[in-house]
């Protein structure tokens, strides 16, 4: 397994999309009248009308490889969510791919403790407040190993906890095709969210992770596709 | 000239020589020739060479036309004169079959048979004539009472002697058979010789026994002369009488074989006419060939006399061109066409490098471009698009030439290019060596 978060290439244009910082600090989010935003209200208000006809809570983020765009996906759809008026409570962001931990590590989760050490913090999920509004974060806990699995009891014992506290809960999941917990991942949320990166994910891979995850998803993001 | 140093049987060579002829037809009465050579001063004189060798050659062509002309007519009287041969050879044979029959011969064929049905009608005279002697002289011995047609007692005595000695042989015979049987059988050789003989004497005996009997039963009307003068003019009458009977048998078989011929004869007159039609083709034929013979002849002749007067009139030797300008080496060479080779070239670089470059596209692994390509993969779910953003380092969004992708096209290109210039190149530039000669063949 070769899960190393420094070796995932993320390109400057994921970043830029929300004009995140990498440093500490919450920064208000770009504007929605972003050129790249369109699409994200888009699929916002289509997770809404569906949530609307069949309510569910959480709703998880996927996609077969990494360095897709799943975390810029799950940061602007939660923000997108948040942004919604007339919503009742606030909505969760969660951090599951625990092997980067790249939402935690932008949203600057990680040092942000209660007064303990920061190796424990990391081991356990907390929760914390972001720049977004309306937004909430549960870190990604560290798993310490390349073998230790989190169980679907785990996470659905977890999701089940949360969710009555948000009136949606989206999951940032581990890539489908490249380990062992973006199996795990898509099974305890109640839709899909699949993330497919423009001119680098072959049609093969996409066929292979819906076949992974076994079901449909509600919505798919086409993503940094070239405007020629 | 245009290659110094190959041998002039060598047929390659000739084929490249051609090839570097060029021919320009201008107008319906001229033309114009020309050499390619990487040396002007050489391709001049191979182009001045090859005009002096057509001039004089057109100089003989009419002397060489006439005199072509006769050996065709010769030869053409030499194979008619052989038709006529076989065909005259074909008649002579057909005649030589047919000489009874032959047309020629129906005055020759009605003579004869007038003078068969002449003798015929003698020998038929001469035979009435000596039926009515005999009758005359039968008459005259039967009513003088001493026996008409009887035999005289002589004859019938001769047959009694004759069939006694034919006995007397049959006995001896016998005597012979029963000896050579108590030693063999009967188809032994000697023993079926006897009993052959013994039936033909026997045979003998019957027909002599016969007329014996033919002899006796005879009326006796018969009495003996009255006188010696009368037994002498009996006898005359019997000997006239006799020589008449005679004459008669003599005249039935000259009649039976002067019928025989006369129909021989009439039966050549009548085949005469199919004889005639059978050799009718055979004799136009004869005719058609001579006639032809003679035609040509006519021709041969008078091809003769005009190949005579070209060979004495110098006039007719003259040249029937008119040389408006002869070869003079160009100031600055007309080839090779390095533009349109190195345009060529390229044109053709591009379009396999472009024809390359589709092909890897096509056996490339399908990638997610567009949105119709989640189409069939994703069903009814929504899909939205997220453009590419450019990093804040570049700005506003601007086109960019991506070079990247011109790579594989610029590098086909320019191999297949230089390919094609190469060829062009050593094709026209300079002459191939010997050791390609098989090659350019095989690819000519």
């Amino acid at each position: 397994m070769t899960t190393n978060g420094s070796s995932r290439r993320r390109s400057s244009v994921e970043t830029d999309a929300l004009a995140l910082p990498l440093a500490n600090g919450l920064v208000p989010v770009r504007s929605p009248a972003s050129a790249s935003i369109g699409g994200y209200v888009r699929l916002t208000s289509h997770v809404l009308l569906q949530a609307e006809r069949k309510p569910f809570r959480t709703i998880g983020v996927v996609s077969a490889h990494d360095g897709e765009g799943k975390t810029t996906t799950a940061m602007n759809l939660a923000a997108c969510l948040g942004r919604t008026r007339g919503r009742l409570g606030r909505v969760l962001l969660v951090d599951a791919d625990m092997r980067s931990r790249t939402l935690s590590r932008l949203l600057g989760a990680e040092t942000t403790g209660d007064g303990g050490s920061a190796g424990s913090s990391r081991r356990t999920p907390r929760l914390s407040l972001t720049d977004f509004e309306g937004v909430d974060l549960m870190a990604a806990p560290e798993n310490g190993d390349e073998i230790t699995l989190f169980g679907p009891g785990m996470w659905a014992q977890v999701l089940a906890a949360l969710a009555p506290r948000y009136s949606m809960v989206v999951v940032d999941c581990p890539s489908v095709l490249d380990c062992a917990e973006g199996l795990v991942l898509p099974a305890v949320v109640d839709r899909l969210v699949l993330v497919v990166q423009a001119g680098r994910t072959k049609r093969g891979s996409v066929t292979a992770a819906i076949e992974a995850v076994d079901r449909k998803p509600v919505g798919v993001v086409l993503n940094q596709m070239d405007r020629r | 000239v245009l290659f110094p140093d190959a041998a002039p049987d060598d047929r390659s060579v000739i084929v490249r020589a051609r090839e570097r002829v060029t021919f320009e037809r201008q107008g319906d009465y001229s033309f114009r020739v020309g050499v390619t050579d990487t040396s002007p001063t050489r391709a001049a004189d191979a182009l001045n060479a090859m005009l002096d060798a057509f001039l004089a050659s057109e100089a003989l062509v009419p002397r060489r036309r006439v005199e072509g002309e006769r050996q065709f007519f010769a030869d053409r009287l030499a194979a008619a004169q052989e038709v006529t041969r076989a065909a005259a050879a074909e008649l002579r044979a057909f005649n030589e079959k047919n000489v009874d029959t032959l047309p020629e011969a129906r005055e020759a064929l009605v003579v004869d048979l007038e003078r068969a049905k002449s003798e015929v009608a003698l020998l038929e005279q001469a035979k009435r004539s000596a039926q009515s002697r005999i009758d005359f002289l039968g008459a005259e011995l039967e009513s003088s009472g001493t026996g008409g047609a009887a035999p005289p007692k002589e004859e019938v005595q001769a047959l009694l002697q004759r069939r006694r000695q034919f006995e007397a042989n049959a006995g001896d015979v016998r005597r012979r058979l029963a000896l050579e049987r108590r030693k063999y059988k009967d188809d032994w050789p000697s023993v079926k010789g006897l009993i052959a003989e013994l039936k033909s004497i026997e045979d003998d005996i019957a027909v002599t026994t016969a007329a014996i009997e033919a002899k006796e039963s005879l009326p006796d009307v018969v009495r003996p002369p009255a006188s010696a003068a009368e037994g002498d003019a009996v006898r005359r009458m019997r000997v006239f009488r006799a020589q008449a009977e005679d004459e008669i048998r003599q005249s039935e078989a000259a009649l039976k074989g002067l019928a025989e011929a006369r129909d021989r004869i009439q039966q050549k007159i009548t085949s005469i006419p199919f004889t005639d039609v059978k050799r009718r083709p055979l004799v136009e034929r004869v005719t058609q060939a001579e006639a032809r013979a003679a035609e040509l002849q006519r021709q041969l002749d008078r091809s003769e006399s005009l190949v005579d007067f070209l060979q004495r009139s110098p006039a007719s030797q003259a040249i029937p061109y008119l040389v408006e300008q002869r070869a003079v080496p160009p100031s600055s060479p007309s080839g090779p066409a390095r533009v349109k080779t190195m345009v060529a070239a390229i044109g053709i670089g591009i379009g396999i490098g472009y024809g390359l470059t589709l092909l890897g596209k096509r056996f490339k692994p399908p990638i997610v471009d567009r949105p119709f390509d989640l189409a069939d993969l994703v069903g009814d779910a929504l899909v939205v698009t997220i453009p590419r953003l450019p990093a804040p380092s570049e700005g506003t969004p601007r086109r960019r030439l991506r070079l990247g992708r011109l790579v594989p096209w610029g590098y086909a290109a320019a191999c297949v290019g230089l390919a094609t210039l190469a060829w062009g190149t050593f094709l026209h530039w300079w002459p191939a060596p010997s050791w390609l000669d098989p090659l350019l063949e095989a690819a000519r």
